[in-house]
């Protein structure tokens, strides 16, 4: 089965399961046969690594930061 | 990457911008209170530390002036980018500083037992050092990308990938249909790898 290559956007539908049962066939189907998409899914994979860096950070510097001590005037 | 707009923090100490003590204090304290956590010092320690860095950072604004957890506003810090990193000259007041705390601590270890141990060891310092920075970086970065983008874009961003709401739950919130979410997801990945890049590079 031939198709266009798969966007960013399909390739996240694909890997959320949010496509349908025939998308998702063609879609695999393609990947097994385009290193280019198949490579872009790669990227995606990639990306929910530094997502989950970038989360784990945001998370910890939350839970340290503080307002700053009042400022009063000075001596 | 040239920043245009507002620039975070980081860009503004990088680029030799004054930032003001207030911005200063709390973006970079909780980077000092992870290093103090690293070198083992205790949580009065790690506020000693976070106050002891300040002062000397700020050191000529602030010493002998200010309680250093009472310094006005309008008191600034003004990076000179010759220097070299910032991120080399704040490692290292972190690092000098520290040791100051944990020997003031523990003066027989130092001076009376010749073959005793550091603290921490270098290498292993440098690579807590690495990571701590590195989520620094990405927690300026990401408030850099919110200047870089549109706010609903930001919006779907933070909600689908930081705060991990699923893409259906993010586009019907937002009201917007959920390719639309991958396709801001997308944009925003570009946007936040080419800010990490340009923020390590500087």
């Amino acid at each position: 089965m031939t198709m266009a290559h798969c966007t960013r956007e399909e390739l996240e539908l694909y890997r959320g399961r949010q496509m349908s049962l025939l998308k998702r066939i063609a879609c695999a189907a393609h990947l097994k046969e385009c290193p280019k998409c198949a490579r872009l899914l790669r990227e995606l994979d990639e990306d929910d690594h530094l997502i989950a860096e970038i989360r784990s950070s945001v998370e910890l510097y939350r839970n340290l930061s503080e307002p700053a001590p009042a400022a009063p005037a000075s001596k | 990457m040239a920043f245009t707009t507002r620039k975070s923090l980081l860009a503004k100490v990088r680029s030799g911008d004054e930032v003001s003590w207030r911005e200063f204090y709390e973006t970079y304290k909780p980077l000092i209170l992870l290093c103090g956590g690293d070198l083992h010092l205790s949580a009065d320690e790690k506020e000693e530390l976070v106050s002891k860095v300040m002062c000397e950072i700020f050191r000529k604004d602030i010493v002998g002036k200010y309680d250093p957890e009472k310094v006005p506003d309008d008191v600034v810090f003004q990076y000179d980018p010759a220097r070299g990193r910032f991120r080399h000259f704040l490692r290292k007041i972190i690092r000098n500083q520290a040791l100051g705390i944990i020997r003031q601590r523990r003066p027989h270890d130092s001076l009376n037992v010749p073959d005793a141990p550091e603290p921490v060891a270098e290498d292993r310092w440098e690579s807590d050092w690495e990571r701590e920075w590195r989520q620094h970086l990405y927690v300026e970065a990401l408030k850099e990308l919110k200047l870089h983008v549109d706010a609903k874009t930001y919006s779907a961003f933070e909600l689908y990938a930081i705060q991990g709401r699923s893409p259906k739950e993010v586009a019907d919130f937002l009201d917007l249909s959920v390719s639309s979410v991958y396709t801001g997801k997308s944009r925003c990945m570009e946007s936040i790898k080419k800010i990490i890049k340009d923020l390590e590079e500087q």
